[in-house]
């Protein structure tokens, strides 16, 4: 007997203890465990034993439903990456641009020049903060001399470009 | 007290198949005929209820596997289908309790039945199990003859580890008693 019970045992009744690795005196006819399958399938067949459909088994969580677990966080994690990105190119950048200094911008477009076109770079907003430059969309119409950027930056971007970088531009 | 659970996990895997059910079915038989039976005969104490119990048990298990949602262990479930049968058959024996037989009863029916071969003692021992109230008999079969731990046991009765080893404890104190007088 496990020896934690049987100490229970020898503190609660040293008599159950005493008896309890002795049998209890219940016996099964021979052989009666080995026939008991042929037994029960005789009763079933006689009793026109049927069962339920199957599609209701349930099997243990750890095998069955981790894999949807994980499957659906993948897509919520794919859904929401998607989200963030297309909401970073339409809205986050327009917005966020308009607190950067002409040398965050400069040097944003120095390593991205080959996604715009030239006239998206050649425009600058004049107004009371000279260091900063909105970015429009492509599509934008904007005044004709209002958004020209001013020739010193324009040599200032080009003087420190490389000629592979103008050549690309070009 | 062996964990089942890998073995339970590959046996529902062949019972959720058309194609593999009755194998999975007679794995199931061959893997808990013996617990279940032990588990019955200590309640309804004769072999032939005991046999009879044990086949109603796993004819259920048959039609009702589908309806197995896998939220407690396979035993657990076993254990409370083979508790059911065997509660029914002693249920239609007893005179005064429900679920319970007097102590005189089980001894007269251990007497009856050719398979018991114990000596005084264990008629005693055995009809005193058979006079505990329902809860406490299973409490103290588990713990005695199963030994389950508690915690396991508190899971699969549903009951707090306090309440259960008050209740092993009460009914130990009850069989001495009625050994001693008897």
């Amino acid at each position: 007997m496990n020896k934690k019970i049987n100490q229970e045992l020898e503190e609660l009744s040293p008599l159950l203890r005493q008896l309890s690795g002795q049998g209890d005196g219940l016996e099964v006819p021979y052989g009666y465990f080995e026939n008991f399958d042929d037994k029960l399938r005789q009763r079933m067949t006689e009793r026109g034993v049927r069962r339920h459909a199957l599609q209701q088994i349930h099997v243990p969580v750890k095998r069955r439903v981790w894999p949807g677990v994980l499957a659906a966080a993948a897509s919520l994690a794919l859904v929401l990456g998607a989200v963030r990105y297309f909401k970073t190119d339409s809205d986050t950048t327009q917005f966020a641009a308009n607190d950067l200094t002409s040398e965050e911008i400069t040097a944003f477009l120095m390593e991205n020049a080959a996604d715009f076109e030239p006239e998206q770079l050649a425009t600058l907003e004049d107004g009371p903060n000279e260091n900063k430059i909105p970015v429009t969309s492509p599509n934008e119409t904007t005044s004709p001399g209002k958004d020209e950027i001013p020739a010193e930056a324009v040599e200032e971007i080009i003087d420190e470009m490389t000629d592979e970088e103008l050549a690309e531009l070009l | 007290m062996p964990e089942k659970t890998d073995t339970d996990e590959q046996l529902l895997e062949l019972l959720a198949s058309e194609f593999t059910f009755e194998r999975g079915f007679g794995l199931l038989v061959a893997a808990y005929k013996q617990r279940l039976y032990w588990h019955i005969r200590r309640i309804v104490l004769t072999h032939e209820d005991a046999d009879d119990a044990l086949q109603n048990t796993f004819v259920k298990v048959y039609k009702g596997i589908a309806h197995f949602e896998g939220k407690s262990r396979l035993y657990t479930w076993l254990y409370r289908i083979a508790t059911n049968e065997a509660l029914n058959l002693v249920q239609q024996r007893s005179k005064h309790h429900a679920g319970s037989l007097e102590e005189n009863d089980a001894i007269a029916v251990l007497k009856a039945d050719p398979w018991f071969e114990g000596d005084e003692t264990r008629l005693m021992l055995l009809s005193a199990i058979a006079g505990l109230p329902e809860k406490q008999r299973l409490v103290f079969n588990l713990r005695y003859y199963d030994e389950m731990p508690y915690e396991e046991m508190s899971v699969m009765l549903g009951t707090s580890v306090g309440a259960l080893k008050a209740s092993f404890h009460h009914a130990v104190r009850k069989i001495e008693q009625s050994i001693r007088v008897g």
